[in-house]
């Protein structure tokens, strides 16, 4: 009896402690945060975005935050930077408008035009990929799910009677969100991104320097990426361009 | 070398060229030699090709519909194969159509014994060049690059220099025509990039360098005539062969801008201008407005010229419409015109002079300064209509005009007149943790409400509640059909179970349970569902035929029960 007595304490203080270190983190994070935003308001641009890339990299996944790094280093001049940041924001927070303006206007000022391969039949079949972000749609599957299934059990409740066309729209609703957040998971997991962080960067043939030069990429340019080599990577630029850059030039989003 | 000639003008556009498919070849190669007629039938005279023996000759027309026109082409394709070495002349052959001559232009084929060493850069090549290599800062000028191939290729990338002491616009649209070169035909695909030096000295504008893949035929040459449908690509018969290919550095020479030797204040506009005014009444009265236009029209900087000084007499106030821009990159860079309008509403009577309006610019090919001038304006302006002087207050809309239904107002499109970011987002919440949900938890989410259901089928399953009363009262019907068949069933039970098995079938169709029904409720559940007529009238007879003989005690012989137990199988099978 005493011995349980001794494990439920040992317990309890193990829990406190983890709680108290979870809550200081938290806290210390939280100052961070705040002196970033200080440092920033009084001008100190790049104190300010690299605290502000310290919070993140304690695990803080949040679109504000990344707006905010963003922001520094626009601020700072660092144009690749702001990007990567921003582009990480959008991930989170698609329609922000604020988010949106910013985004915008620092692509207006990069040197490198990319073209938006995306067919625009598809942006119409697909609009709810546009319109909605990817939270909500997955939201949206389950929602319509659960009224599904919902609906199902009522009607094993009540007789068994058959599905109805309410029940099969339901259905159909639920299946389409499914499939878009499963291709959604699926892109983020498979079709990566990054973005150049230097001023300028051959892409070459191949994985040495003295590979034929193909094109020049320039800060903040958003590229796909297919491989990664012998600390190089190749990328893929408005589908059509393809070669090696070396891994330190570029950062994934 | 031009390979072809047009005669001019003829009612029917007659036109005759000539075009080989090579220039440079060995003493054993064909040469083809192509001859297109444009709107005529006419026969070649090749009697003047003496350097070649023609091995064969054939023809070919086809027919053309463009823009309501019709035009028939006629071809003439000759195989050639040289009789000598050196510099060979297929000389300009001769046609005769409708009484009228036409020739096309010699070609020359270097025949020699080794094959020809630059054979790819004759194959496909590049060129890049300037429209001016002399410009003044400020002043645009064009920058072609000219692809040329004479092959097959595929997957062309072209990396343009980074243009560094230039203001880079690029056209468009490329353009994509066909060339006769040295009597070669080749397909040209160009890039025009309009530039615009941003300070004076000598610079060098870096290769443009293209990366495209030539398309190789495999295995030796055959004059099949099917080799060149099976020799292709889609066959697997070619390879790719990966080219890399750079123009030549171009030097330009930058001319700084002279000094201003005007008093007008230099506008900024490098090119060729003109300039044009007109007003849109000379007569108007007090509160009233009139439309001053301004047009600048020509090639440069355009867009970026700024509003000219207009000096506008006491009496007149002078309002703003944005400027209207009709400016288009094209061949010669920026080009168009820039239109300002200014609303001049009248606040007093009397007679007003608008004095000339000067734009200062440089231009280009003069390589001076020059003075555009606009006519002085005369406006009589009457007194008003209304008693007493009116408070203007003029409202003007986007075309400069004024509504008069309506007090004057000016309205302007509202534009960025700063560019910045947004600022921070300060609130607490931004340290907060919002991962997203993750696929496990999306997968997890998904799958517990069907596992909810499934769990709760199989505990109405259990409990036996999981059937429906449909299915329930069919295997009621079933059971109670089983027992009647029965032999040595006493009469009475027999009779009550194929009453129950009747009940029970036309129960499960309404999916309810229960005991007996009516004729008339017979009839409702099954017209519900769906049933013919006929099955239905069966179906009331056999009950009314059951609960007469139950009812009324008549003895029930052996085939009487056989056919009563027959007609219930068959009518609960249709009811089924």
């Amino acid at each position: 009896m005493m011995i349980g007595m001794r494990r439920l304490t040992v317990l309890g203080m193990m829990s406190l402690m983890i709680f108290v270190h979870a809550g200081a983190q938290a806290s210390e994070a939280a100052r961070e945060y705040l002196e970033g935003i200080q440092l920033y308001n009084q001008g100190h641009y790049e104190k300010a975005a690299t605290l502000f890339e310290t919070v993140a990299e304690k695990g803080v996944i949040n679109g504000k935050l990344y707006y905010n790094a963003g922001n520094a280093w626009f601020k700072e001049g660092n144009i690749g930077r702001a990007m990567l940041w921003y582009e990480r924001a959008l991930n989170i927070m698609p329609h922000d408008p604020d988010l949106r303006y910013n985004h915008d206007y620092v692509t207006g000022l990069l040197k490198d035009k990319s073209e938006d391969k995306t067919s625009p039949v598809f942006k119409v079949l697909f609009f709810w990929k546009e319109m909605l972000n990817k939270n909500i749609i997955r939201w949206l599957a389950l929602g319509f799910f659960l009224i599904f299934w919902v609906r199902v059990v009522i009607g094993m409740l009540n007789s068994g009677r058959s599905m109805k066309l309410i029940d099969w729209l339901f259905l159909s609703l639920a299946l389409v969100f499914t499939f878009t957040s499963f291709n959604d998971f699926y892109n983020a997991r498979f079709n990566e991104h990054a973005i150049v962080l230097v001023e300028s960067v051959s892409v070459r043939s191949g994985l040495t320097e003295e590979s034929t030069e193909l094109f020049v990429l320039h800060s903040g340019t958003r590229v796909g990426v297919d491989d990664e080599l012998r600390g190089y990577v190749k990328i893929r630029f408005s589908d059509d361009k393809i070669g090696w850059i070396k891994r330190e030039d570029i950062e994934i989003i | 070398m031009l390979g072809f000639l047009l005669i001019p003008a003829s009612a029917f556009a007659v036109s005759v060229k000539a075009r080989v498919d090579k220039t440079q070849m060995t003493p054993d190669d064909i040469l083809t030699l192509t001859v297109s007629i444009s709107d005529a039938d006419a026969e070649v005279d090749t009697s003047g090709i003496k350097d070649f023996r023609i091995l064969s000759h054939s023809t070919g027309s086809s027919f053309q519909w463009i823009n309501g026109k019709s035009s028939h082409e006629y071809t003439h394709n000759y195989s050639l194969s040289p009789l000598k070495k050196g510099h060979l002349i297929i000389p300009a052959l001769t046609l005769d159509d409708k009484g009228s001559s036409y020739h096309t232009e010699p070609i020359t084929i270097l025949v020699q014994d080794s094959p020809v060493s630059d054979k790819d850069s004759r194959d496909i090549f590049v060129q890049a060049r300037v429209n001016d290599d002399l410009p003044y800062v400020g002043q645009q000028i064009v920058y072609v690059f000219s692809l040329y191939y004479g092959i097959q290729i595929t997957n062309p990338s072209l990396q343009v220099p980074d243009f560094k002491d230039f203001m880079v616009k690029e056209t468009d649209k490329d353009t994509n025509v066909t060339k006769l070169i040295g009597g070669r035909e080749y397909n040209v695909i160009e890039r025009r990039i309009v530039l615009v030096p941003l300070k004076d000295g000598t610079v060098e504008i870096p290769p443009s360098v293209l990366t495209c893949d030539k398309v190789v035929k495999q295995g030796t040459q055959r004059r099949d005539p099917m080799d060149s449908f099976f020799g292709n690509s889609f066959f697997g018969r070619s390879r790719l062969e990966r080219k890399v290919l750079r123009t030549n550095p171009i030097p330009i020479r930058i001319n700084p801008l002279p000094a201003n030797p005007h008093d007008v204040e230099f506008s900024g506009l490098v090119g060729q201008m003109t300039l044009s005014a007109a007003m849109e009444n000379h007569d108007i009265k007090v509160g009233d407005s009139t439309t001053l236009t301004l047009t600048l029209d020509g090639i440069g900087n355009i867009m970026d010229v700024e509003e000219p000084k207009i000096n506008v007499p006491d009496g007149l106030k002078m309002y703003r419409d944005n400027p209207q821009e009709d400016v288009t990159i094209g061949r010669k860079g920026y080009a168009g015109k820039k239109i300002f309008r200014l609303a001049l509403v009248a606040i007093k009577d009397g007679t007003f002079t608008i004095p000339p309006i000067t734009v200062n610019y440089f231009d280009v090919e003069k390589g001076q300064y020059q003075i555009l001038v606009t006519p002085a304006f005369e406006l009589d302006v009457a007194p008003s209509d209304q008693s007493g002087e009116r408070q203007v207050a003029p409202l003007i809309n986007e075309e400069g005009t004024q509504d008069k239904d309506r007090p004057l107002r000016i309205k302007k499109k509202v534009e960025y007149t700063g560019h910045d970011i947004l600022p921070l987002k300060e609130s607490l919440d931004g340290v907060e943790n919002r991962p997203g949900m993750s696929l496990a938890m999306f997968i997890l989410l998904l799958i517990l409400p069907a596992l909810g259901a499934g769990g709760l089928k199989a505990i109405l399953l259990y409990t036996g509640r999981g059937k429906s009363q449909a299915s329930l009262m069919v295997r009621r019907a079933e059971k109670a059909l089983k027992s009647a068949g029965k032999s040595g069933t006493p009469e009475d039970e027999f009779l009550s179970a194929l009453y129950r098995a009747f009940i029970s079938m036309v129960l499960s169709r309404g999916g309810m349970v229960g005991e007996t029904l009516t004729t008339a409720e017979v009839r409702n559940i099954l017209t519900k569902a769906n049933l013919k007529q006929e099955d239905i009238h069966e179906a009331e007879d056999l009950l009314n035929r059951i609960e007469s003989i139950r009812f009324s005690g008549g003895a029930l012989n052996d085939a009487t029960r056989k056919e009563l137990m027959d007609k219930t199988r068959q009518t609960i099978r249709r009811i089924r």
